[in-house]
């Protein structure tokens, strides 16, 4: 078994003293990013970017999945105990988790979200264990037609997902886009658009632009308003989960993993998606659905499972095509870049040392998590308490030190300021920073191969249909386009 | 609120319309072997023509309204923000002169004693603190170039 040999080998990484080291720091701050509110995956990612820069590949890619493990995982806490969710996957976990909190049984919920996270997150673990190989190879069979089509389905399934409206989102799209193509052209070395200043030639820095969009601008928003917790009294008492509320959540745990997990394989998908799906896949199948939202567990389990299985999902994308299935994953992509290594159909042959060591890292990974955030559920409470004002400096200066570290240029620096101030005018005007960022990441790529075909089939954009991998992912994206544009069409003809 | 989608949809045309001529100056080359300039020009009109829309959509009242809320959340939140815009413009200007230790010192003290309201002496220890620890974290521990400044 290629998958059992691998997996071991990985396992012969993970457990090196420093790996294991770096991974228990990973979830550690993750779950310290997680609790505090206003910072995500994306934001704790990007945040601790720059401590990896001097680490192995390996190392540094294992203390960054464990800082995503922690964050999601922190914000379940927070939803539970505050009712803010400490990121957006964890909206869901609010419904159901405070109500719980609130009736007294703040332990088992805080409890059952780490116990169906570790289950979720091991589960699913085997399906990216042999599926990543399998996509791997079906990705050899890609060639540019293929490659164009699978990114256009994603960019627009990342706008139709969106929260708000989907022009807008279209068009924070298309703006990604043509931020990706400032600087040198990659096929005729041609400069754009970068106004004969050097350090545009390499194009627009991705770790300033993320840290900008998503922790700077988040910091304005947060300024703005005093923040107010209303802390819970009560003493945590007990958090192992009854008897009954074992019964009450096995099926939700595993209906959870296997949607979170295939939900995060596609494309412009993330988890606040997954675990919206679980909330309701669990209260249609429930016997008892009035009382989803008055605090049962089945609405912690369920999408906390859900929550925790889709990053495995989103793995496979990232590992076996090179592609990033949302903001979080594009920054996972950044720092493998960083390190020389480019994801992709070779990843798993060419460096097996990384492919391995993250998938053991996760196995390791998701036991630290249960054994940390069970004893230190009261040390996350204190870390609510302490108010924002203390926080926001030293957040300041990781956004500095990141975008500083990666060039040693002040460029940077402006850089981020600038799409910070953007980030913040983009909340002020409903727009949606997420279709910026991914089709910003994937923009290169796009235009690279999108030439390519068109030179590959002499100009006709037929290769695009004719091939069928190709015609399937752009029949998705029509039937979704078409989706978007129907209602709009209808009240048309209706208003006519 | 109208105003939002008129001044965002227009700067987004622009936007738009300035990668388009960009573009076409580049060259868009034959459809079998696009150029530098094609897919700029190609999104570029996208993107105009979407920002169109958004602007038509606002003026036909077609855009479903956001909930009319002032510009910042509370009266006088413009103060804090634009602090922190001005320390990170002085942390811009002041990083390779003074050294990493000394403008991060400066730029934590201002910002725990003006934005934070904490007191001096807080706010001191702080940014002593978080300035020399992340030097001994990045630089010592992880040897990542930071400036020295004039130390």
């Amino acid at each position: 078994m290629v998958a059992v040999d691998g997996l071991m080998y990985g396992f012969g990484i993970v457990f090196l003293p420093q790996n294991l080291l770096f991974c228990f720091i990973g979830v550690f701050v993750g779950t310290l990013i997680g609790v505090l509110p206003g910072l995500g995956p994306s934001g704790a990612l990007a945040l601790l970017l720059p401590v990896t820069f001097g680490l192995a590949p390996a190392t540094a890619i294992i203390m960054l999945s464990g800082i995503y493990y922690g964050a999601m995982y922190g914000g379940s806490t927070t939803s539970i105990l505050i009712n803010i969710p400490g990121e957006a996957a964890s909206v869901i976990t609010c419904l159901d988790g405070y109500q719980m909190a609130r009736k007294g049984r703040a332990g088992p919920a805080l409890g059952m979200a780490a116990i169906a996270s570790f289950i979720a997150g091991t589960i699913s673990l085997f399906g990216l264990l042999f599926l990543a190989p399998t996509f791997a190879n079906l990705a050899l069979e890609f060639s540019s037609p293929e490659y164009v089509s699978l990114i256009l389905c994603g960019l627009i399934l990342v706008s139709f997902l969106g929260s708000g409206s989907r022009l807008k989102a279209f068009m924070m799209a298309c703006v990604g886009l043509l931020l990706g193509t400032v600087g040198t052209d990659p096929i005729e070395g041609m400069e754009r658009f970068s106004f004969g200043i050097p350090y545009l030639m390499d194009g627009v820095g991705l770790i300033p632009v993320i840290m900008g969009l998503f922790g700077i601008s988040e910091i304005f928003s947060n300024l703005e308003e005093q923040h107010f917790h209303g802390i819970l009294k009560e003493k945590i008492t007990n958090l192992l989960p009854t008897l009954q509320d074992w019964k009450d959540s096995t099926w939700p745990i595993i209906r959870g993993t296997v949607l979170g997990f295939f939900v995060g394989v596609i494309p412009g998908t993330n988890t606040v998606i997954a675990s919206t799906m679980s909330y309701a896949l669990e209260k249609k199948v429930s016997k008892h659905p009035e009382k989803f939202g008055t605090g049962i567990i089945e609405g912690v389990a369920g999408p906390e499972a859900a929550n925790n299985s889709g990053p495995s999902g989103a793995f496979i994308p990232l590992l076996s095509l090179g592609i990033p299935t949302n903001a979080t994953m594009a920054l996972l992509l950044a720092s493998l870049m960083i390190h020389g290594i480019t994801p992709g159909p070779f990843l798993i042959t060419q460096s097996p040392d990384i492919f391995w060591s993250v998938i053991a890292s996760m196995y390791i990974g998701n036991v630290m998590l249960l054994a940390l955030n069970l004893p230190l559920v009261g040390l996350w409470v204190q870390v609510i308490k302490i108010p924002y004002a203390y926080f926001f400096p030293i957040i300041l200066v990781f956004c500095l030190l990141g975008s500083y570290c990666i060039g040693s240029t002040i460029f940077d620096i402006g850089v981020m300021l600038v799409f910070g101030i953007v980030g913040f005018l983009m909340k002020k005007f409903a727009y949606e920073s997420t279709p910026l960022i991914l089709a910003f990441i994937l923009g290169p790529m796009f235009e690279e191969n999108f030439r390519r075909a068109l030179v590959l089939s002499f100009g006709s954009f037929r290769i695009f249909f004719e091939r069928p991998i190709s015609a399937a992912f752009l029949v998705a994206a029509m039937v979704l386009l078409a989706f978007t544009l129907l209602p709009t069409f209808r009240k048309i003809r209706m208003g006519a | 609120m109208k105003i939002y989608d008129w001044v965002s949809g227009l700067l987004c045309l622009c936007v738009g319309l300035a990668f388009v001529a960009g573009g076409v100056r580049m060259g868009l080359g034959p459809l079998d072997a696009p150029g530098s300039g094609f897919f700029p020009t190609m999104i570029g009109g996208i993107l105009s023509a979407l920002s169109l829309a958004l602007l038509a959509a606002t003026a036909l009242g077609k855009m479903q309204a956001m909930e009319p809320r002032p510009f910042w959340k509370e009266p006088n939140s413009w103060v804090k923000v634009s602090l922190v815009v001005l320390s990170l413009i002085f942390y811009m200007a002041a990083l390779e002169y003074l050294g990493y230790i000394a403008t991060t010192i400066v730029f934590i003290l201002f910002l725990l004693r003006f934005v934070g309201k904490k007191s001096w002496g807080i706010s001191l220890a702080m940014a002593l603190l978080v300035s020399l620890g992340s030097y001994a974290l990045f630089k010592m521990a992880l040897g990542v170039y930071l400036p020295r400044g004039w130390m």
